[in-house]
């Protein structure tokens, strides 16, 4: 690789393009391929244990029989608990940060927290949940508490993507709404924001596949009861915290499988349906 | 409408120098002059637009009947309403025609359905854009082409029945054809409005305008009836610049 590199610098143009293409492609080729390896990898295991009654049953036996219908709901619960309370919090911020504050060092010091914020590890805030939200709030290993962490984890990315979005929409929006009597609220909401909504969405799609993914957090916060969860303030274990302890305990590695191909399944099907109504949304304001 | 001794200036550059200029009622004034002049500035503070950017520093008064634009009484939102803009840049939002169009009354609060009916049909009608677009009203004003965007925006602009419109080369981007569908639709804008036209283009100010305004370095140089200035300017920079010397 090294030395197709030194020919690229150094050779005729023509030779130039072509490594040039085959380096890049080859590139693309292995990203891609480790990639689809193990999502077929996982598949080809899981797939054969997965069954309706897999899928609908209770977990027994601490899973080494049974289904997985009560890890299911219970990431469900989590993950649009903590979409309900990340969205609407680093949608604002992303607002207040854009729109309502001039570019100073306030703002450059409050966007440097948030990319900080982005790069702390998962358990960290499970640690921080653990002793918030379950110790100090008393909220117990529940879902409640578990949502509430991934929450937070959630909000660096959706601040972040949010302000992105929002950067990107032409000025000439605002000032076209503010000739038309518009007020800065008023410009927000209908000329900024439906523009910019795409692109949060994005944001907020990425962090849900984080969060149905997450593991360490969940555990700290939200417990591994493996009864089907009665309310938000009792405990569940989200599909990756039982694939974790299946593996982990070696209690049945086909089930494990199982739960991951359908952790993999679900974020996919998020994905595309995310997309899917994306994709509506703005064929009907655009061409 | 009204200026007087205006001067506006962005940091340490001052784009305006001083300049008194009364805007008749129902006539279309253009203002023309080389880039650099002063002619948008001077535009974007009759409707306060020029607020939103950094720098921005004016003295002088702007009235508009009588009434100090600037004075915190006024209320900006307001006054964007009474005073319209088209920019250079057919800007549409991304919905469809008729949300275009009725985009501001919606800011104002509740009217009812048939209300915004009949206005989306009145703008369109006085913008010379209906008739291509009746059958289509809900389809994304995206698709519209340059031209017909333009006369969108006009068609926004007069949905809030204003009494001054203000113009900043609005045909700037548009090729000659939609030039002519633009300025013909100016023209007939007076018999309801004020128009303020600022352009690029001295032939255009010839078409349009009923008094010609010449600004240069910030300055206004001389106001005069089209005729006036395109046949005997009182000013040699005035001569110079029309029959193309510079600028």
């Amino acid at each position: 690789m090294l030395l197709l590199g030194v020919i690229v610098m150094k050779g005729s143009r023509e030779w130039q393009e072509r490594i040039a293409v085959l380096l890049l492609g080859s590139t693309c080729c292995i990203a891609l391929g480790v990639m689809f390896f193990i999502l077929f990898f996982i598949l080809f295991k899981g797939i054969p244990s997965l069954s309706f009654a897999f899928l609908t049953g209770a977990i027994e036996d601490m899973g080494r029989s049974g289904g997985i219908f009560p890890s299911i709901a219970g990431t469900a619960f989590i993950t649009v608990l903590a979409i309900l309370f990340a969205t609407p919090l680093g949608v604002g911020s992303a607002i207040y940060l854009t729109e309502y504050t001039r570019t100073g060092p306030m703002a450059r010091a409050i966007r440097f927290g948030v990319e900080c914020l982005a790069g702390v590890p998962s358990i960290l805030f499970g640690l921080f949940g653990f002793v918030f939200f379950v110790l100090f709030l008393k909220l117990k290993w529940s879902i409640l508490s578990g949502s509430l962490t991934l929450a937070l984890m959630m909000l660096p990315t959706i601040i972040r993507t949010s302000e992105e979005a929002i950067r990107t929409v032409p000025v000439s929006y605002r000032d076209v709404s503010a000739s038309l009597g518009a007020g800065k609220w008023q410009t927000v909401v209908r000329a900024v924001l439906p523009s910019a909504l795409p692109g949060i969405m994005t944001g907020v799609i990425l962090s849900v596949g984080r969060c149905v993914g997450e593991t360490a957090a969940v555990i700290f916060t939200a417990g591994s009861s493996i009864l089907f969860p009665k309310s938000i303030f009792t405990s569940t274990r989200t599909l990756s915290v039982h694939f974790y302890l299946l593996a982990r305990e070696g209690l049945s590695i086909e089930n494990a499988y199982g739960t991951a191909a359908v952790l993999i399944i679900a974020i996919l099907l998020i994905n595309l349906a995310a997309y899917g109504l994306l994709y509506r949304f703005v064929s009907r304001r655009r061409l | 409408m009204e200026t007087r001794q205006l001067q506006v200036r962005f940091g340490s550059v001052d784009m305006v120098k001083g300049i008194s200029l009364s805007i008749v009622t129902h006539e279309v004034l253009a203002i023309i002059g080389p880039s650099n002049s002063g002619k948008t500035s001077f535009l974007r503070s009759l409707n306060r637009m020029n607020e939103k950017i950094p720098g921005f520093a004016m003295t002088g008064k702007v009235f508009l009947d009588g009434e100090d634009i600037y004075s915190p009484r006024v209320e900006v939102e307001q006054l964007r309403r009474r005073v319209g803009m088209v920019f250079a840049m057919p800007v549409v939002l991304p919905m469809s025609i008729y949300e275009n169009v009725v985009y501001g009354l919606r800011l104002k609060g509740r009217i009812s359905k048939q209300d915004l009916v009949d206005t989306v049909e009145r703008v369109l009608s006085d913008a010379y854009l209906w008739e291509e677009v009746k059958d289509r009203l809900h389809h994304p004003a995206l698709t519209l082409s340059g031209g017909q965007q333009q006369r969108l925006c006009i068609a926004r602009t007069l949905a809030l029945s204003p009494e001054v419109i203000l113009f900043d080369e609005p045909c700037a981007s548009l090729d000659p054809v939609a030039t002519a569908k633009v300025e013909e639709a100016i023209i007939r804008l007076k018999e309801k409005y004020t128009v303020v036209l600022v352009t690029n283009n001295t032939r255009q100010a010839a078409r349009v305008g009923d008094r010609i305004s010449f600004f240069l370095m910030g300055k206004l140089i001389e106001t005069g009836s089209s005729t006036t200035i395109f046949t005997a300017p009182s000013h040699p920079q005035t001569e110079a610049y029309i029959t193309g010397k510079f600028g």
